[in-house]
């Protein structure tokens, strides 16, 4: 092959890139044809971005963001402070309400809410009214509806 | 036409200083301007959100810049917080990672130059590689190809060294690298060729 045929180093290296346009494209796709060394050097760039996408890996292996947080705030930023509000109304198509519904419902049953244990005697001293006191409310003062 | 009931439902938004609401849930699939314009607005959520999103990028162009794995973790961060404190001086109408790897860049550039590197710096035993399922001899000969590859890196000028990362590593486009370095794009192509060649031979010859 006539060395003077060759291409430029740079558009084998931007062949390897996809960055030729189509007519640059053809034309040297058919010299590395017949072109051993512009072959090699090809081959090589291909090899070199294999190799160098293993180094793709690096990680700092922490968050990094509260600690800029912190630098940031000494340097005036603003933080957000309101809180949030809990809830918002939105319109939902009648499917997705039904299916919102639905899952409250199943989740209710889930939930079982085991019944208050008996208070015994010695607890009872932690009654609204323990014992021995007045109880000035017309309704049950304990737990036990026990008037002292 | 389907029917529309009203429903509450939790509230993901949140009300900044200026009382204006905005939306927190979706913070991921923000666009980087639009975190940049909410950290703006005072979220910080939308900075936290930029940060993790770049962390480990901006770390490891560092990292195979200079080749110190813990002065890149200061440097890294030295480039995030430069990041935001100058983001008034941030046009929007270029790309918030090109901003980033502008600064990383010359954070880099300006640690080398303190060090006037001009020796192999090796990087330690430790070296980050993606999990790819190897076996342990697999694993081993990878880690020395890596180590071997840092040297010969090391080995090119920063000039070649960083067009070459920015574009095999960072998969840059020759026209964002030609905007983060300053640089024709004419310039990107010969700078990029010509680093290949040079690291293609010190890596055929062994010399790292």
């Amino acid at each position: 092959m006539n060395k003077l045929d060759c291409p430029r180093v740079e558009e084998l290296s931007a062949y390897v890139d996809d960055a030729l346009e189509p007519d640059a494209l053809a034309a040297l796709a058919v010299h590395l044809g017949a072109c051993a060394d512009c072959r090699k050097t090809v081959h090589g760039f291909r090899e070199l971005h294999t190799a160098l996408r293993d180094l793709a890996g690096a990680r700092v292996g922490q968050d990094l963001a509260p600690r800029l947080h912190a630098a940031l705030a000494g340097s005036g930023a603003r933080v957000l402070r309101r809180p949030a509000r809990l809830w918002r109304v939105l319109p939902l198509p009648l499917a997705a309400a039904a299916s919102l519904l639905l899952g409250v419902f199943l989740g209710g049953l889930l939930v079982h809410i085991p019944a208050a244990a008996p208070v015994s005697p010695a607890m009872a001293v932690f009654d609204v009214v323990p014992p021995g006191g007045i109880c000035m409310s017309a309704g049950p003062c304990s737990p036990q509806g026990r008037i002292y | 036409m389907e029917t529309m009931v009203w429903a509450l439902v939790p509230d993901s938004s949140v009300t900044d200083n200026s009382g204006r609401v905005q939306d927190t849930m979706s913070m991921r699939e923000r666009r980087d301007d639009e975190c940049v314009a909410l950290y703006r607005q005072g979220d910080m959520r939308a900075f936290e959100e930029l940060v993790r999103r770049y962390q480990d990028r901006v770390y490891r162009f560092v990292l195979r810049m200079i080749g110190s794995r813990e002065e890149s973790l200061d440097l890294a961060q030295e480039t995030l917080l430069k990041a935001f404190q100058g983001l008034p001086r941030w046009r929007p109408q270029a790309q918030f990672s090109t901003w980033l790897f502008q600064i990383a860049r010359n954070t880099a550039i300006d640690a080398l130059r303190r060090r006037k590197l001009v020796e192999y710096v090796p990087i330690g035993d430790d070296v980050d590689l993606p999990d790819q399922g190897l076996s342990p001899e697999s694993q081993l000969q990878l880690v020395q190809r890596c180590r071997n590859l840092q040297a010969a890196l090391l080995r090119l000028s920063p000039e070649h060294r960083e067009v070459l990362l920015l574009r095999e590593v960072e998969e840059m486009a020759y026209d964002e690298i030609a905007e983060t370095l300053g640089l024709p794009e004419g310039t990107v192509k010969s700078r990029l060729a010509r680093a290949r060649l040079e690291l293609l031979a010190i890596c055929r010859h062994g010399t790292y």
